[in-house]
């Protein structure tokens, strides 16, 4: 599989996406009426659910009656059938070389991405990209799809990656309420990269967190005495594997399970992407999660 | 202490095997890049220093393992002072005597023998009658200084002894025929005598001597000068030719067949080893051409003649001596060749008329005798005064050498070594486990 042509997800693997029918969870509104149905949740005369309040709702979509009867505030959702404005966010920083060679997490988080791309646009939504060294608008068309999965091709980790930075670039270029994807290891900037997903929210916008990781960052298989260069400070850390494990893992499981409760609490999508599951695998689960 | 096997203390530097590992060990810990090391506690930090004092402790132990099996393959002896009245308690004694050998042999063979024994107080006791000469002073300071010595006489040799001498031959002034004197030789305490005992007819001279015609003459004359004096008789079947050659080589020194100048007494003990005799072969440029098919046959391996004896040896080096001797007083002793063919052959480029010619005809003569045993012919014994000069009490016993201490303390440091080799196992098997064979394949290459 190259990233350098158009082909670049190949038939196998779309046809298989296709095959969930995740194409009407992707799209806001179609171009043709009744072949999609968009999973975005505007607001239109159709119900569609209730969710929690978030500060910058407006009120009047509060469901007064059921606050009374609850005690708690839910905003309802509309179904509405529209274009739909995307923006994929992927994490260039120097961790996400690891591991080194061809199944480094940046090259997984590339074809994730580029998969995505293609999903989108093949539906006829506007899809751009924001990369430390890229930003490509979200718009529509074979000829954008095509420079897309070019410049995704052409991705090589950078030292200006700043995630929140461009989490919020993307959200405000996104003009409309959109969806931004953010592929990322979430190693930089927590906090900041935190609130400004949390403000791109406020902004109406979806998210989607695919957080990638490998196999070898969450078990921490080493035994040996080793001495551990930081990928992305150069910093050295001489360690016994095998002693330094088990508070690794602990750690490692924290630093997970805040980003799952985070975009939990806010109402973001979060899927665990390790670079030992086959991406399509990885992608049917994310897409499902959308339903 | 003593090491019974010191050389094997040379193994000590096995000890640096297990440092060079350790060393080596310890640089090889492999750098590993990795996305961050946020969740990595520094406080891992002193896990590194613990385990680098467990490689040391781990180091030691093995160095201390080995050392203590190099050590007991060295083979210590404690001293102890136990040990020291066991030995100082054990009295080791040998004996020699002149019964079947020569007395210095047979001391020598004492000597050897309590080399060979465990510790303890040596003595060495002789029986002998001490003939002058059985013995001396120097045999004695070869003995151990440790190693007591102890004279008895046996029975005194008799007053007087009557034994045979070698015979001589003579041609009386004014005969023809050649007579061989058989002699005896009387020892007494105060005298020594030789008498004629009879005298019996030879049809020929065992010696020829042969010179160029011009000089036949002459040495047929000193050939009649030497008989007319009587000159030791050759030993049956030993037979002599000098040859007086017609021209003089190009100067050399005396040579007995062989490159050594025989000037150096050392030259003559190796002339007597059979070894090489071989080297009397060597005839070069014989000028007497009589003497040709002698050497064609010489040069020929495969001729049985070729077979040395130890008597033409012998006599090559004591002519050898001889004219090295005259050389050395300033005389010229021309040069000398030696070989062998049925008989001793010596060519030299002196005239018969020579005054050196006399003096080799007869050291021919004296050469070609066959030493008579005088062993215990002697009856003059080594004074009672000297042989208690010579006695002395055994000294103290003396350390034992490799294999020959009863039992010695190897087995103690066997017993360290193998409890140190548990300690050792314990201390591995309690590391963690440092096989990468469970990592994921990119890890196993990246670690590696």
């Amino acid at each position: 599989m190259s990233l350098d042509t158009p082909d670049l997800l190949g038939p196998d693997l779309l046809s298989r996406v296709s095959d969930l029918e995740l194409i009407a969870r992707i799209v806001v509104e179609g171009l043709v009426s009744g072949l999609h149905r968009s999973p975005f949740h505007g607001y239109s005369a159709e119900f569609s659910q209730y969710r929690h309040y978030r500060p910058g709702d407006d009120l009047k979509y509060v469901d007064w009656k059921l606050a009374a009867r609850t005690d708690r505030i839910y905003t309802k959702q509309f179904r509405e059938t529209t274009n739909m404005a995307s923006a994929l966010v992927v994490d260039t920083s120097a961790s996400m070389s690891f591991p080194e060679g061809d199944r480094s997490k940046l090259r997984h988080a590339i074809v994730a991405a580029a998969a995505l791309a293609h999903l989108i646009s093949t539906q006829g939504d506007a899809v751009g990209l924001v990369t430390a060294e890229r930003f490509l608008p979200a718009r529509g068309g074979g000829q954008h799809r095509r420079a897309l999965l070019a410049a995704l091709g052409t991705t090589r980790t950078s030292e200006r990656w700043k995630p929140a930075e461009l989490v919020r670039r993307a959200a405000e270029r996104l003009g409309r309420r959109g969806l931004l994807l953010v592929i990322s290891d979430f190693y930089d900037d927590e906090e900041a990269t935190y609130a400004e997903l949390k403000r791109a929210a406020r902004l109406g916008h979806e998210l989607a967190l695919l957080h990638v990781m490998s196999r070898a960052e969450i078990e921490f298989p080493y035994k040996r005495d080793a001495e551990f260069l930081d990928l992305e400070t150069g910093r050295t850390l001489a360690v016994n594997a095998a002693d330094a494990r088990r508070d690794y893992t602990d750690a490692v499981a924290a630093f997970l399970e805040r980003w799952r409760t985070r975009a939990g609490a806010e109402g973001f999508q979060y899927a665990l992407m390790t670079t030992d599951t086959p991406l399509d695998r990885s992608l049917r689960n994310f897409l499902l999660a959308r339903r | 202490m003593i090491w019974l096997n010191p050389a094997a203390l040379l193994a000590l530097v096995a000890v640096l095997a297990p440092i060079a590992i350790h060393i080596l060990v310890q640089r090889q810990a492999p750098r590993v890049p990795f996305p961050t090391l946020r969740f990595i506690k520094p406080a891992r930090f002193a896990a590194v220093r613990r385990r680098t004092l467990e490689d040391l402790v781990l180091l030691g132990v093995r160095v201390a393992l080995l050392a203590a099996a190099v050590a007991a393959v060295a083979g210590p002896y404690l001293i102890t002072a136990a040990r020291q009245r066991e030995w100082a308690a054990r009295a080791i004694r040998a004996e020699a005597g002149d019964g079947d050998a020569d007395l210095r042999v047979s001391l020598q063979r004492a000597v050897a023998w309590l080399e060979r024994q465990p510790p303890g107080r040596r003595e060495i006791v002789m029986r002998s009658a001490f003939p002058i000469g059985s013995i001396d002073g120097d045999d004695v300071r070869r003995v151990p200084a440790a190693v007591g010595l102890r004279f008895e006489r046996t029975s005194p040799p008799p007053d007087r002894r009557v034994v045979g001498a070698p015979p001589v031959l003579e041609r009386t002034r004014g005969s023809s025929s050649l007579r061989q004197v058989e002699r005896e030789v009387t020892l007494e305490r105060e005298r020594t005598s030789v008498r004629d005992v009879r005298s019996i007819e030879v049809p020929s001279v065992p010696v020829e001597i042969v010179a160029p015609p011009e000089r036949q003459a002459a040495a047929d004359a000193l050939l009649a000068s030497l008989l007319a004096e009587r000159v030791p008789a050759p030993a049956s079947g030993r037979a002599a030719r000098v040859i007086f050659s017609s021209d003089r080589p190009a100067a050399e020194p005396t040579r007995a067949s062989n490159p050594r100048d025989l000037r150096d007494p050392r030259d003559l003990r190796d002339l007597r080893d059979p070894r090489d005799l071989r080297d009397l072969r060597d005839l070069r440029d014989p000028r007497d051409p009589r003497d040709r098919p002698d050497l064609r046959d010489l040069r020929d391996p495969r001729n049985p003649r070729d077979i040395q004896t130890a008597w033409v040896a012998d006599a090559a080096a004591r002519i050898g001596a001889l004219a090295s001797e005259w050389r050395a007083r300033g005389g010229d002793a021309g040069v000398l060749h030696f070989a062998q063919t049925d008989r001793l052959v010596v060519t030299t480029s002196l005239a018969p008329a020579d005054p050196f010619a006399r003096v080799l005809a007869g050291a021919v003569f004296e050469a070609m005798v066959a030493a008579p045993e005088q062993r215990t012919a002697e009856i003059v014994t080594i004074p009672d005064e000297q042989l208690r000069a010579w006695t002395r009490g055994p000294g103290d016993a003396m350390a034992p050498r490799a294999g020959l201490a009863e039992r010695d303390d190897r087995r103690w440091l066997w017993g360290l070594a193998l409890v140190l080799l548990g300690v050792e196992t314990v201390l591995r098997r309690s590391r963690p486990a440092a096989s990468a064979g469970s990592l994921p394949a990119e890890e196993v290459s990246r670690v590696a």
